[in-house]
């Protein structure tokens, strides 16, 4: 059990402050801290709480350097309600530069351990903590994800509604259209369970995650990504109340499903069908070669639709994810 | 030691033909082996040995999909002389997408390892082999290098001659492979290729292409640059028929690795082939709430080649790779 006392309900009381710092949660073995950093700004005027994080994966800055961006722009005079920001959540997967942490006994994937056990393991119990401490408190949760160091996303935004209602979906989904991005990922089935959606669900907070940049295109539009998390994150506000201005919506959203499609053999993987481009059943999506230049196998479109995002390291391991496809019922 | 009957000198003596496989070199715990991959075409004509290799470090892979490439569009028609390649030297590293491979008992780092030893830890034996079976065998040896996961590097060629008389005939080599940034001058450490080079007598050549930080919009155009440069060597070596047309922009240049002293997110200020001053901030460092908590200055006037392209920075690592003249 994590012993540390943070009391979000206090500070949000306190109007009118902006507050930095990180929740120090139990001993490391050096005896240095597990944290959690936080950025807190508690407008002049009461409103919504409005809970941003990035990092659940270790390696997908630009959520986190777009919301570094975002608090050094505002200052308490600017907003009404509280914008409380985890920059990064999985400190230890973030310092190491990789998507998982390597400390828990067994790997966790911090976005498969919701809503995580105060007894388990260090990833299991950052979730509990953060469940517990943050996510309770808020009235909406931006989650930022991306790339990271092997896939190329075109940047989209998740719709993640806390319920079943028909209200809380159109309700998210109009918050999802107001973040900027061109593809909204509709709901739909996943592969694994344990996502920042279980952890929402558990105390109805409305959820996006965005998905934005990775290091495949960190040479040319590292600052543009940024600026896409920074602004998204202004649009929200602005839909809710808690900045002034209006949010202009795109007229060219992509609203899909998404399905994993996965590598049988692994080599060089190359791309033949590229992001936002529409595909037919049973297309040769990608190829894979060995060392000698020799095909191995080919990923073939599983249904009609359009390409998101794909494995952009020149090589794949057999297993892994070549594709992430959108699709309409 | 390794016991392996692979002998060069005679896959060389079957001219006319083009040889691929692996070399198995040793056993792995799990009964699979170590192996090394090559693609060998031996010209119909006699002529130079040209040894081509990629993958010293397992990241660093536009030069393997180049020289996959260029071998797949050659035949022993075309050549005179032999074309040696080893698209991957690391095979350990390249398998695991990491710049060295995780099974030596302390890490090590290949091109660090040459000449290698035949006694040591596996990356040292990899080495080893290596020098005496294909280094010792050539006449030239291009080794491609790259960004791999985390640099940015402007594509450039470095000429590395045995002895100073041939520095000249090296670096025409180098402007020949087609890129704009020619190294020349030495490595800052120990045990690279150049130390098994120096000892075979033979140029080097070590061209840096690519990374992780282009790969979405440039990997194509990248390999071809690679499998292009292998043949413009080539034909300045009379191996394939064809004029070499040479730049008008070289840029000559020594280079020198700049650290970080602190870590955080990592914040060029300068673009690649930007020139600046000593003194002139390069780099800043912030925190995770945006503070700066270090920066990185130019410790001479010189030119930005390469650098830091992850988000993040450990302290003590490489910020950027910059050119000067003395």
């Amino acid at each position: 059990m994590i012993k540390a006392k943070f009391d979000l309900p206090g500070i949000i009381a306190k109007r009118n402050q902006k507050i930095e710092g990180y929740v120090e949660l139990c001993a490391k073995v050096d005896g240095s801290k597990i944290r959690i950093p936080y950025a807190i700004i508690c407008g002049k005027e009461a409103g919504p709480t409005l809970l941003v994080d990035c990092c659940h994966h270790g390696d997908e800055y630009e959520g986190t350097e777009g919301i570094i961006k975002t608090i050094k722009a505002l200052s308490p005079d600017d907003i009404k309600g509280t914008l409380v920001a985890v920059p990064a959540l999985n400190l230890e997967a973030f310092n190491f530069g990789s998507r998982v942490s390597t400390i828990d006994w067994s790997y966790q994937d911090m976005n498969r351990a919701y809503p995580g056990n105060p007894e388990g393991l260090i990833t299991q119990r950052i979730t509990a903590f953060y469940s517990e401490n943050f996510v309770k408190y808020a009235d909406m949760w931006i989650s930022f994800h991306g790339g990271g160091n092997c896939l190329y996303l075109e940047p989209l935004c998740s719709v993640v509604p806390p319920t079943d209602k028909k209200e809380d979906y159109e309700k998210v989904l109009d918050l999802g259209r107001s973040f900027g991005a061109q593809v909204i990922w509709l709901p739909g089935p996943l592969p694994f369970t344990g996502t920042a959606g279980t952890g929402a669900e558990k105390y109805g907070v409305p959820l996006l995650i965005p998905e934005i940049g990775g290091q495949g295109v960190r040479h040319l539009h590292r600052d543009e990504n940024i600026d896409i998390c920074a602004n998204g994150i202004m649009n929200i506000m602005k839909k809710l109340g808690m900045i002034k201005g209006d949010v202009k919506l795109r007229n060219d959203y992509v609203e899909v499903k998404l399905k994993y499609v996965h590598a049988d053999e692994g080599g060089f993987h190359h791309v033949l069908k590229k992001p936002l481009q529409t595909f037919k059943k049973g297309e040769v999506l990608s190829e894979i070669t060995d060392l000698f230049g020799e095909k191995v196998s080919e990923v073939v479109a599983p249904f009609d639709g359009v390409v998101v995002g794909y494995w952009s390291y020149s090589t794949i391991h057999p297993g892994n994810w070549a594709f992430l496809l959108g699709y309409n019922d | 030691m390794f016991k392996t009957d692979f002998n060069l000198d005679e896959i060389k003596k079957q001219r006319g033909k083009k040889h691929e496989g692996f070399i198995e070199l040793c056993s792995k715990v799990d009964g699979s082996k170590i192996r090394m991959p090559y693609i060998i075409i031996c010209g119909e004509q006699d002529g130079p040995t040209f040894l081509v290799d990629c993958c010293i470090h397992g990241d660093e892979y536009e030069g393997a999909e180049g020289i996959i490439k260029a071998t797949r569009s050659l035949s022993p028609k075309d050549i005179k002389g032999t074309l040696v390649t080893v698209p991957v030297v690391n095979l350990e590293a390249f398998a695991d997408g990491q710049r060295v491979a995780k099974m030596d008992w302390t890490l090590q780092d290949m091109n660090r390892c040459f000449p290698g030893n035949p006694e040591g830890l596996i990356t040292q034996r990899i080495a080893y082999f290596y020098t005496e079976n294909f280094i010792k065998k050539a006449d030239v040896e291009l080794s491609f290098h790259g960004g791999g996961n985390f640099l940015y590097l402007e594509p450039l060629c470095a000429a590395r001659p045995p002895r100073p008389e041939l520095f000249e005939y090296n670096k025409s080599l180098a402007k020949a492979f087609g890129v704009q940034v020619i190294w020349i001058g030495l490595p800052s450490f120990a045990g690279t290729t150049l130390t098994a080079t120096t000892e075979a007598g033979i140029p080097l050549l070590v061209a840096e292409l690519g990374g992780q930080g282009v790969r979405h919009e440039h990997r194509e155009e990248l390999v071809d640059r690679c499998a292009n440069g292998i043949k413009n060597v080539m034909k300045k070596m009379g191996m394939l028929d064809g004029e070499v047309k040479e730049r008008d922009d070289y840029v000559e240049v020594k280079l020198k690795y700049v650290h970080t002293d602190e870590g955080g997110f990592h914040h060029m200020l300068k673009k690649p082939l930007e020139a600046f001053k000593k003194g002139d901030v390069v780099a800043e460092v912030t925190d995770l709430f945006g503070d700066k908590v270090g920066e990185v200055r130019a410790p001479m006037d010189g030119v930005l080649v390469g650098y830091w392209s992850y988000s993040t920075i450990n302290p003590g690592n490489w910020s950027f790779l910059m050119g000067y003249t003395d």
